[in-house]
């Protein structure tokens, strides 16, 4: 016996049919959008809580090289290590009552002792090498996503995993950037904190001896400071 | 409802969406001008707005944040002091002296995209004030941060502004309450 269907019938299939294939899109849309990576605050404790720490005419300058692979990933969303790069948590605090001080991002440098080379915080060369990388990626995706978005099965997932992936870039680079060491005065009481990032060969760790050296200078007299920390930057393998 | 509309809608919502992370870019061109009253300080200050501050944008973005900071600077400064001139390139009209000079550059600025139209985009611009005395000594140097955050179909227009009326508050907080700098005032004032 044959079945005649209605022409209508397939008409009133319609909405459904649209819903059914409708939904996983909308679940990835909603679900993507839910997971856009966090940026990370830098909380950091008093300059003289570091182990590594100096007192000199009333200023406190801490450093902490930050070695651990899982510690740097939860701050930067990303191993710099694997990208070149080592960041050096620098905290700066006046407790001088009568005098302010300034502590410039270009003068805090890191100095090889084997070679006698000083290098200063290299953010921009890292972040065209990281962050850029997933981003181009990510923009490749949505705009193949896009095109093939009539073939909905296929552009979909192209779409919004190209989407999360230059989220992320965007969110790494942000992460670098807002968490960098930069210039400050510091009257009393007040306190600069951030990172100076060290960047070294991919292919060869740094290891052995180098100094973490930062001037700070009193504005008022022109007197600088030097601050200047042994530290062993032998990088787990 | 015909068939032949199913690719039109699949077109649509792939526009849509494109639509949702993408968008134009500017940012007022007419000076903040909502500081809170304070009291002026009693200083003569060139306000120097150099070529590499008028540069500074974002190329991802196409937002002439240098720009914008180099019409507010002078509005600003005018909020802080009681003498302002205007410099180009740290250079002072004719006849004119200044006690100190004051010098905006950026130092960053940031955004991030959501996953969506709907995750969250967060704007970060830090200028380095510079105030040096007229023989160029510094007396005080400080990165300040300005931040806004909505969701990412937001226009970056409006997060952008936002971000730089909360940079501008900050900066006119941090000079005016800067030691250093009520020092130099004193300083000159005698």
């Amino acid at each position: 016996m044959k079945t005649i269907k209605a022409t209508g019938a397939r008409l009133n299939n319609l909405p459904t049919k649209l819903v059914t294939s409708l939904l996983p899109v909308l679940l990835l849309f909603w679900g993507s959008g839910c997971s856009t990576m966090k940026v990370t605050p830098l909380t950091t404790g008093s300059a003289d809580s570091y182990t590594q720490h100096e007192q000199k005419n009333g200023v406190v300058v801490g450093i902490r090289p930050m070695t651990d692979k899982r510690e740097i990933k939860n701050m930067f969303k990303v191993n710099l290590l694997n990208n070149g790069l080592l960041p050096v948590l620098v905290v700066a605090e006046n407790k001088n009552p009568a005098a302010s001080f300034i502590i410039a991002s270009d003068k805090v440098s890191i100095l090889n002792e084997a070679n006698g080379t000083t290098s200063s915080s290299q953010r921009k060369k890292v972040t065209s090498g990281t962050g850029a990388a997933l981003r181009d990626t990510g923009s490749v995706m949505v705009a193949a996503g896009a095109l093939a978005a009539p073939l909905l099965v296929v552009g979909a997932p192209l779409l919004f995993t190209g989407m999360q992936k230059a989220s992320n870039a965007s969110v790494i680079e942000f992460n670098l950037a807002d968490k960098e060491f930069y210039t400050w005065t510091l009257g009393l009481g007040e306190k600069a904190q951030g990172f100076v990032y060290f960047q070294f060969p991919k292919d060869s760790r740094p290891s052995g001896n180098y100094r973490v050296v930062a001037e700070v200078t009193n504005p008022a007299t022109g007197e600088t400071t030097t601050f200047d920390f042994p530290a062993n930057l032998t990088l787990p393998k | 409802m015909n068939h032949k509309a199913y690719p039109r809608l699949f077109v649509l919502i792939s526009t849509l969406a494109s639509l949702l992370v993408a968008g134009c870019a500017s940012i007022s061109s007419q000076p903040f001008t909502a500081y809170g009253e304070q009291e002026k300080m009693h200083l003569k200050v060139g306000v120097n707005v150099t070529d590499e501050l008028r540069l500074s944008k974002n190329d991802k973005w196409n937002i002439p944040i240098g720009e914008s900071i180099a019409t507010n600077a002078p509005v600003l400064a005018r909020h802080l002091f009681d003498e302002v001139v205007d410099m180009s390139n740290g250079q002072l009209p004719a006849n004119e002296t200044v006690a100190a000079i004051l010098t905006p550059k950026v130092a960053c600025f940031t955004r991030t995209v959501g996953a969506t139209g709907g995750g969250e985009s967060i704007v970060d611009i830090k200028v380095e004030w510079t105030l040096s005395d007229s023989n160029g000594n510094t007396i005080w140097v400080s990165t300040i941060d300005g931040r806004s955050s909505a969701s990412t179909r937001t226009r970056p227009k409006k997060v952008s502004q936002k971000a730089l009326e909360d940079l501008l508050l900050k900066s006119q907080q941090a000079i005016s309450s800067a030691p250093a700098i009520r020092q130099f005032v004193q300083k000159e004032s005698r």
